[in-house]
């Protein structure tokens, strides 16, 4: 080893972070390497400027002052207490747009009056509607007035006859 | 239960807003953290109001520490972090005061012929304390668990939860960069 690959693992030997075999490299070259040596003290030196440093006692007040300022926080909610609440306004939100999207073409089309309504024909001649009032006249449960109102409106003027 | 987790369940229940938790930590962490800010700028008063800034900021940031287990280096990073703006905010570092600067300037004067000795002016504090604050975060805590505090590497890595190879890597890079910074006070 030269003294640049010395002087670059210098600090780690130093600290002694260099595997054994490594550091036995170094060792040899310090010992003959006077340059390398005095880099060696330099880094040393450093470590001596630092410290230690002595522990001092924190003024016996400090706590008191520390804890006069601490606001007092709120107790951490599990995550479902602190998402539910958008969460549920937001499944609201889309289910009444969902909603009114799928209402929208119903309340666009124009809906048409009765009297306008295709009635299909009977082969007698006779509408399929007023078939359906004929057949349900005989039935024993038969709300007969009902069923008059309902031919009135598909035929009035036979629809007095019915009636009476 | 291991000192380590028995501290996690405190800083978990600090984190949740329990103050009395916060104070069991400020009984662990209140001296070193104290000390430190103490050595770095050399004037009680602002120690204490800058040990007093870092509990309070250690408390608002608390919920958002993500690892429990980290809170003393965490809480360290905090008091450097004020330390160096404080210092950096071009208030000159005073000179030592008081009986406990006489404690440390009879440490200093053990060591009549090393490096230490060079440190009595306040201009020289001021630049090993200014070259530790210009060192990245990393290698900086280090720095200071171990020369400041006098923790041994395993310790270090432990508190913080990195391998001692790596704390021994921070250590050195650290050193290698004050060596630069400082080469004044430790050349021959």
């Amino acid at each position: 080893m030269d003294c640049a690959e010395i002087l670059k693992i210098l600090p780690d030997y130093t600290v002694g972070a260099l595997e054994e075999h490594i550091a036995a490299h170094v060792r040899a070259h310090l010992a003959e390497c006077e340059s390398c040596r005095r880099e060696l003290r330099a880094l040393e030196n450093t470590g001596a400027l630092l410290g230690p440093m002595p522990a001092v006692d924190a003024p016996r007040d400090l706590w008191a002052a520390i804890q006069a300022q601490l606001e007092p926080r709120a107790r951490r909610k599990p995550a479902w207490r602190v998402y539910w609440k958008p969460t549920v306004a937001v499944a609201a939100a889309a289910a009444i747009l969902i909603a009114v999207l799928l209402a929208w073409p119903l309340m666009q089309a124009p809906v048409p009056l009765t009297p306008d309504l295709p009635v299909l024909a009977t082969a007698e001649g006779t509408s399929y509607a007023e078939a359906q009032i004929a057949g349900a006249w005989d039935q024993p449960l038969a709300d007969e007035a009902s069923l008059a109102l309902a031919m009135a409106v598909i035929e009035p003027e036979n629809s007095g006859e019915m009636i009476q | 239960m291991s000192t380590e987790a028995a501290e996690e369940k405190v800083v978990a229940k600090a984190q949740a807003g329990d103050q009395r938790a916060f104070g069991t930590l400020y009984s662990q962490y209140g001296r070193v953290i104290y000390s430190i800010i103490r050595h770095m700028i050399g004037n009680e008063e602002t120690a204490a109001d800058l040990a007093q800034e870092t509990f309070i900021r250690a408390w608002r940031s608390l919920p958002r520490l993500q690892e429990p287990k980290a809170f003393g280096g965490w809480l360290r990073m905090i008091a450097l972090n004020l330390t160096r703006d404080w210092v950096r905010a071009d208030r000159p570092t005073e000179p030592l005061d008081g009986e406990n600067d006489e404690e440390m300037a009879r440490q200093w004067a053990d060591d009549e012929a090393g490096p230490a000795d060079r440190l009595r002016t306040s201009e020289q504090q001021r630049q090993v304390t200014e070259a530790v604050h210009r060192l990245n975060e990393d290698q900086r805590l280090v720095i200071v668990m171990h020369h400041l505090e006098g923790k041994p590497v395993a310790e270090i890595g432990r508190e913080l939860g990195i391998p001692v190879g790596t704390v021994l890597s921070r250590l050195a890079r650290g050193r290698e960069a004050l060596r630069i910074k400082l080469a004044p006070y430790v050349e021959e």
